[in-house]
């Protein structure tokens, strides 16, 4: 371009020349980025967020174009999701085609070929689609700041998705790097909506003065308006014959099947992977003629088959995908007009995101259709409905002072080009995440992750090598080459490949699944009936079945929590249900339940706590309703379980819900002797939580996701190496040993502070406490299970907290024989 | 103290995950993963040193407790030979030189195959792939026929009884698990888990709870 016209003038052309007019807000980030701001852009999907970023950087090479050649690298752009890498790469790269910019433009994550890797060792690109995993390869080779020496703009997309996880402080981690290393170059983020969008900038942006903890200054811009989202939800015939619990069920199967069919393209998001394979199966089931139409997508498919359904869909070549959280995100689906959420979407912000993939054609609202599987989820829907009108959107809390993904950063540094400990403690303090990191933590940090510190007890041990200059480096390639390999915060179950024995891969199923399997057995993956073989070499090899009877995967994790604004939304609702206002169809659906409850024991008023007890051949059940989400009344369970269990030798069996807990217990349980001796009191409440994390498992439990990011274990990978076989351990294992022999370890530390500040959310949990105590406590003796409580008797996963010791309680038990085991 | 009678011989079962053969003074231990941690360490992975020196002084306080003057090993006495570092070499050197007339036996179980037999010096008496010491045909792993003769001692496995109870309580804990033909000791080493097994009626399974031996026969 050697006319004279402003580079502006020429984006403004360009959007002339597409029959588009740029939104106020793309403006303004243009003009910011021209300013030399930073900033996070805030929107929903779909609204032209990428162009106010993208446009801004190339607005200003137009002004000055450099040469005719491409240039070295000028923008990172971060994705959260590598398999949006190249639909990212494409939209970026038309205008750099039609304003005729000589830039090259490439990706670069997990999925690269070496062909690219090699080219990209030599020079990179003048623009570079990326992954945080990714970026921090780049951090760890030796010649990483000469790479990025011309960089003038990081972008961070979908900062929302990372800001709430350990991939947000590796994320803020490598910024505090870039910063450094490319003092001039512009960081802009870009968000959906959230609850607490300062502090996301915050957290983007950064420390500029560690010392005086002064942060950077950047601009909030909010993106274009959110369209107008209707949310429906389909209403069960008749709500008698509507289960009560359960997250699996297919009661609207046949009407989800009249939502697709009147639609062009549906997506129906499920809120687990086995969820979706289940739908998947039952769909094509029941249209048979919709095969080749309908596809499933989640997290542990094959990436091939992944990428082959994205593309269909976007050619409009489906009538239907079954996914997860796996397409949350992303470029738009243009033909998807449809969108059904099976199951409540556990918050606000999920249901706007999932409904915002919807309607991209301008002017057309975007809408969701609700599918409950059970009576509480329609009022889940109504609720959610409720909080969205009102913009109750979740926060996401950064994460702060992880020790684990500290160690796991300063081996990456040590190996790209090494450290001193001062320099890097200035550094990592500079990011949101460590800006109130101690000097102590950081040295015992640097001391654990080298050779254990000064502790007796690591001898032989060794990672990091501290040369005479007093640089810490990784000499050890074996150190090296491990490290590489397990990059990254996304902790993963141990799982096993999938593939027929002649053939395709298909994708992963949990190594603890594959090994309640026999040979013979059929499941149901992929959206095929497959039969298990054997399992040999980290693969799980399997033939199609014929029959049509199996049994589903069940991965580790999956399922959200009902967040803390669509739970005080829930009780909002049953608060107008109490007054005789059921203003909703969901809520006049679900009446004939509420008045069962009411009948049975009673509807709990925002302002109570209602307690039911009852005996089944199971035992004594206390349930206990505090509405405080899941994770808070996890916390709130073991501690009343703690206390209670300090009055007589009793054991408890814990179940959990977003509603409420259930202590289950063998013996008679004193609940009002307790209540009086102050079952709910604030007082001793740190001494408590300690004994309940003790007595439970929760910590333990933490230590997991730290000890692999940390690097005190070595993740399999499929189709890995099997000399790292000796080399495994369970991590509870490992906390064992560790309390023992290193008591002090901080990483143990890292883990009860984990499960009391983010797993119970402890000031959450004190506040829930406080609202118990200011509020009614009623106690119901109830004749059977309630709806209410009725979900927690059927929920099978259990912890136990006991005052009794080991041998009291084995004299009880019987042992599981070889028919009970294999109906597990 | 917890007996049981296999073949007309007594034996003791230890809560430290033992068997004590009492008429010729033998104890039984099985999977001790000597130096685990050590390997680990060895490979960059922090994993704090203190199991090894237990285990020994486990062992120590079962043979001045009891009269033994045989302990037969069925089996992964070591983790991997290639990473035990010197200073596990040197504890079990010390340990050796303090009970001189203890007669050392092991049965080669797979990790001492892929990792070489004991030093010399320790003086073990080692088989593979197994021996008979009348009525007893000891192995590493479970055969997998039954012996026609005699009883089969072994380990390997590193049972962990799965216990169910009232109010839905479940646990897992290690154990021993005597069939027909066929006895599985629980790992002795402490840096080492359970695996499932699968009982069946008529098998007679003792679990280690705190240091107490609890039959469910």
């Amino acid at each position: 371009m050697s006319n004279n016209v402003s580079g502006l003038d020429q984006i403004e052309g360009y959007f002339a020349s597409r029959g588009w007019a740029p939104f106020a807000f793309q403006r303004e980030a243009w003009h910011a980025y021209s300013a030399g701001e930073s900033g996070l852009i805030h929107a929903a999907t779909g609204t032209g967020k990428t162009l106010a970023v993208w446009l801004g950087i190339l607005s200003a090479w137009l002004d000055a174009p450099g040469t005719v050649t491409a240039p070295p690298l000028q923008a990172l752009w971060i994705t959260p999701l590598r398999a949006l890498a190249a639909d990212t790469a494409a939209s970026l790269q038309e205008p750099l085609t039609a304003l005729n910019i000589p830039w090259t433009l490439e990706t670069r994550t997990g999925d690269s070929s070496s062909t690219v890797r090699g080219r990209q060792r030599k020079r990179l690109p003048s623009a570079l689609v990326t992954t945080p995993e990714s970026l921090t390869l780049f951090l760890a080779r030796a010649d990483g700041q000469t790479l990025f020496s011309d960089l003038k703009l990081i972008v961070i997309d979908e900062w929302h998705e990372l800001i709430g996880s350990k991939r947000g402080v590796q994320t803020e981690l490598a910024l505090a790097r870039l910063r450094r290393w490319c003092p001039e170059a512009r960081v802009w983020g870009v968000s959906a909506t959230l609850g607490n969008l300062d502090v996301a900038l915050r957290a983007l942006l950064g420390i500029a003065d560690f010392e005086t903890g002064e942060i950077r200054r950047g601009l909030l811009i909010q993106g274009h308006e959110p369209k107008a989202i209707r949310v429906e939800s389909i209403l069960p015939r008749r709500i008698e014959r509507f289960p009560w619990a359960g997250h699996l069920g297919l009661a609207l199967l046949d009407e989800v099947i009249a939502v697709i069919a009147r639609g062009r393209t549906a997506l129906v998001f499920t809120n687990t992977r086995a969820q979706a394979e289940i739908w998947y199966q039952a769909i094509l089931d029941r249209q048979p003629d919709w095969a080749g139409e309908v596809a499933l997508h989640h997290g542990s498919l094959d990436a091939d088959s992944r990428r082959w359904v994205e593309a269909a869909l976007k050619e409009g070549r489906l009538r239907c995908v079954v996914c997860t959280s796996s397409l949350d995100l992303g470029v738009d689906f243009a033909p998807v007009d449809s969108v059904i959420q099976v199951g409540s979407p556990k918050g606000v912000g999920r249901l706007l995101q999932r409904a915002g993939r919807s309607g991209h054609q301008p002017g057309i609202e975007s809408k969701v259709t609700c599918a409950p599987t059970h009576a509480f989820e329609l009022i889940e829907a109504a609720a959610a409905r409720d909080a969205m009108l009102s913009g109750r959107v979740e926060p996401r809390i950064p994460v702060e002072n992880a020790l684990d993904v500290l160690s796991q950063h300063l081996v990456t540094i040590a190996l790209g080009g090494g450290f001193t400990p001062d320099d890097l403690y200035r550094e990592v303090r500079t990011s949101y995440a460590y800006r109130s990191l101690t000097r102590a933590a950081f040295e015992w940090t640097v001391g654990f992750a080298a050779d254990g510190g000064a502790l007796a007890a690591y001898p032989e041990y060794h990672r990091l090598t501290r040369t005479d200059e007093g640089r810490y480096i990784v000499d050890r390639p074996d150190v090296a080459r491990v490290h590489r390999m397990s990059i990254g915060t996304i902790v993963s179950e141990a799982s096993l490949k999938v593939q027929f024995m002649k053939g395709a891969a298909l994708g992963h199923i949990d190594e603890s699944f594959a090994a309640r399997l026999q040979p013979g057995d059929k499941f149901t993956f992929a959206g095929r009936v497959l039969e298990f073989v054997r399992v040999r070499d980290m693969t799980a090899w399997v033939r199609l079945a014929r029959s049509k009877r199996a049994i589903v995967p069940r991965w580790f994790g999956g399922g959200f929590p009902l967040s803390a604004e669509l739970a005080s939304a829930v009780r909002a609702q049953l608060d107008a249900a109490i007054a005789g206002r059921y203003e909703s169809p969901e809520m006049v659906a679900v009446k004939p339940i509420l008045d069962l409850q009411a009948k049975w024991s009673r509807i709990p008023a925002s302002d109570e706590t209602l307690i039911e007890r009852t005996t089944t051949r199971d035992g004594n059940h206390i349930f206990i309703f505090p509405f405080g989400g899941k994770l808070v009344n996890e916390g709130l369970a073991a501690l009343c379980a703690t206390r209670l269990s300090r009055r007589s030798p009793i054991t408890f069996t814990i179940a959990v819900n977003d509603y409420g807990f259930e202590l289950l217990s063998p013996d008679p349980i004193p609940i009002h002797e307790a209540i009086d001796a102050g079952l709910f009191t604030t007082a001793n409440l740190t001494e408590d939580i300690l004994a309940s994390l003790n007595a439970g498992e929760l910590a333990r439990r933490q230590f997991r996701e730290i000890a692999r990011i940390a690097g005190l274990v070595i993740q399999r990978f499929p189709g890995g190496q099997k000399s790292a076989k000796q080399l495994q351990a369970s991590t509870g294992l490992i906390y064992d040993v560790f309390e023992q022999y290193d008591p002090g370890n901080l990483l143990l530390l890292q883990a009860r502070y984990e499960v009391l500040e983010r797993q119970l959310e402890v000031s959450r949990l004190v506040n829930t406490l406080d609202r118990i105590n200011a509020g009614r406590l009623t106690v119901i003796d109830v004749p059977r299970p309630t709806p209410l409580a009725f979900p927690l008797i059927v929920e099978r996963i259990r912890e136990t907290i006991s005052s009794e010791t080991l041998a009291d309680r084995v004299a009880k038990m019987q042992l599981a024989l070889e028919r009970a085991t294999a109906a597990l | 103290m917890t007996t049981i009678t296999i073949v007309d011989e007594t034996l003791t079962l230890l809560p430290d995950a033992a068997l004590y053969w009492a008429r010729t003074h033998t104890l039984f231990i099985a999977d001790v993963h000597l130096g685990k941690t050590d390997s680990f360490r060895r490979a960059a992975l922090a994993v704090p040193s203190g199991t090894t020196l237990k285990d020994l002084a486990r062992l120590t306080r079962l043979i001045t407790t009891y009269d033994v003057r045989r302990v037969i090993v069925l089996g992964d006495l070591l983790h991997a030979y290639g990473s035990l570092s010197q200073s596990a070499l040197a504890a079990f050197g010390t340990w050796r030189a303090a009970h001189v007339d203890l007669e050392l036996v092991l049965i080669r179980g797979n990790h001492d195959r892929a990792t070489g037999d004991p030093p010399k010096s320790w003086g073990f008496d080692v088989h593979h792939p197994g021996i008979v010491i009348a009525p007893f045909v000891l192995h590493h792993e479970p055969p997998r026929s039954v012996p026609t003769a005699g009883y089969a001692l072994c380990g390997h496995l590193h049972p962990g009884a799965h216990l169910i109870g009232q109010g839905r309580q479940q646990m897992v804990l290690p154990c021993f698990w005597f069939q027909p033909k066929v006895g599985v000791l629980p790992a002795f080493g402490s840096f080492t888990g359970t695996g499932g097994i699968r009982p069946t009626e008529g098998d007679a399974v003792y679990v280690i709870a705190d240091g107490i031996i609890m039959s469910f026969a």
